[in-house]
């Protein structure tokens, strides 16, 4: 079995407890509903249709699924997606 | 609505990517620091998407690079509209002049609004008592002096026990309570009175907190009996004056009476109407008709104001209208179980107003018709508390 990768910065953050998003840069994903999905730490769009928005971050990429979808807002590595969402998948 | 108004004066561009490999420019066009939202599909070659005016340039030199094709569809911006009307100094005067104007009269108030008044006060008087004190339309709302003015029509009005004047926009509502019998007795001790009957009974409880009671339970007193006097011997045998204070119950009889007419007079419109107009610009009335004559016999009238308002900022310009619609006037009859639910609902009216501080244990209604009319006198028996005081 693969073992965890852990960096010797998020190891420590992971010792001491603390709030990983806070101290370490990781992909932050939020769903509203699902009408809104929010990605930060978003790099950029691979591809792009109504029904489907892939979104490449630092890991990995993110594929949204659903109807009229559309970028509402890609700044400062936020994404906004809105639409009809009906699946999130992490590839 | 802020970023809205902040995106206008950047200036921003929506443009359309004609190009199979619409995604590859976007992230180039995100890799060198351009922001863009309102991503949306055109059709399976081109993409619209909304960028600041100032990244344009960068944006047309990635599609030259990848031989794209793009279209301009909107721009907004600040400067565009400066433009295009820099040339017309009639209209920049005027949107000026409009600003100034509209910032003058927002110093005033030009509508008056009354909130929570009820029967004992009608909204008319108050506003009249408020422009009395110094708070009426065409008044300048930044020289008043809102808390001292609604002390004053609180020490005029003793039906109201509290009032609270906010201002809106030109707009001035007045909110007040009006007393509901229930409030708490202040009594003033140093000034010495003695308590009386204020109706006929038999007492049946008393408790007397101040001064010498003359009168004992099972007792039957008289209106305007002497039931507490002020003199009380205290403890070490002297003879003091006081201010009395006593409940006293008493059994008493109360009659109310009802009366309703078996006929109401109908008013049948013909269909005439006549209507006057007024202007009121800045508190000034101009009638918009030379005379107010009018040849009916019989007419119904009623009265209008509108006020222009933008948004929720009212101007100083109101329209009054005055109708006055011709009605033929006939006496019908109406059914005696009708006039019977009227007379009973005012009867319940009158019971709240005069009886409401009185525990009612028997009610008997009596009903007759006198001169064509329905009579309803109803019979109480109930406690109350008949003490009042009469002081120096």
């Amino acid at each position: 079995m693969k073992k965890k990768k852990y960096s010797a910065w998020q190891g420590f953050v992971h010792a001491l407890s603390l709030p990983e998003d806070a101290f370490v840069s990781q992909t932050h994903v939020e769903l509203f509903g699902q009408k809104e999905l929010v990605v930060s730490g978003a790099r950029g769009i691979l591809e792009y249709s109504e029904e489907l928005v892939r979104i490449q971050t630092k890991e990995r990429g993110i594929a949204v699924e659903g109807n009229e979808l559309r970028v509402d807002m890609f700044m400062e590595k936020v994404m906004i997606v809105r639409g009809k969402i009906h699946a999130v998948l992490f590839e | 609505m802020l970023a809205r108004l902040v995106n206008f004066f950047k200036g921003t561009v929506v443009v359309r990517l004609i190009s199979s490999q619409c995604e590859q420019i976007l992230n180039v066009l995100h890799r060198k620091g351009v922001d863009f939202w309102k991503l949306q599909r055109v059709d399976e070659q081109s993409v619209s998407v909304r960028i600041f005016e100032k990244d344009l340039s960068i944006l047309k030199t990635i599609c030259k690079r990848y031989h794209t094709d793009i279209e301009i569809l909107d721009h907004r911006s600040a400067h565009i509209v400066y433009k295009k009307y820099r040339k017309r100094w009639g209209l920049l005067i005027g949107a000026a002049a409009m600003a100034v104007l509209m910032g003058v009269l927002s110093c005033f108030i030009w509508d008056v609004r009354v909130l929570g008044c009820d029967e004992k006060t009608t909204e008319s008087e108050i506003i009249r008592q408020f422009e009395e004190l110094g708070l009426g339309i065409g008044k300048h709302r930044y020289g008043l002096d809102v808390s001292d003015i609604e002390n004053r029509f609180l020490m005029e009005n003793d039906d109201v026990f509290w009032v609270s004047v906010n201002m809106r926009f030109t707009t001035a509502y007045i909110e007040l309570r009006e007393k509901t019998g229930k409030e708490i007795e202040i009594y003033d001790l140093t000034s010495p009175c003695d308590i009386y009957a204020a109706r006929d009974g038999q007492i049946i409880s008393m408790i007397t907190t101040s001064g010498t009671p003359l009168v004992n339970v099972g007792d039957s007193v008289c209106a305007g009996d002497k039931l507490v006097s002020r003199e009380y011997i205290d403890r070490y045998g002297e003879s003091i004056i006081v201010h009395s204070i006593a409940t006293i119950k008493a059994k008493t009889q109360r009659v109310i009476k009802s009366e309703t007419p078996l006929t109401e007079s109908v008013h049948t419109p013909t269909g005439k109407s006549k209507s006057f107009f007024a202007l009121n610009l800045f508190n000034f009335k101009i009638p918009l008709y030379f005379n107010e004559k009018i040849s009916y016999n019989n007419y119904d009238l009623t009265e209008g104001k509108y006020i222009l308002k933008i948004g929720n900022f009212a101007l100083p310009f109101s329209v009054f209208r005055r109708t006055y619609s011709e009605v033929e006037i006939s006496n019908t009859e109406i059914e005696y179980e009708r006039a019977k639910v009227i007379a009973l609902a005012d009867l319940s009216q009158q019971e709240k107003e005069q009886l409401f501080e009185a525990e009612i244990i028997n009610k008997t209604i009596k009903e007759e018709t006198v001169n064509g009319n329905l009579v309803l006198t109803a019979q109480y028996q109930c406690i109350e508390n008949i003490a009042y005081t009469v002081g120096d």
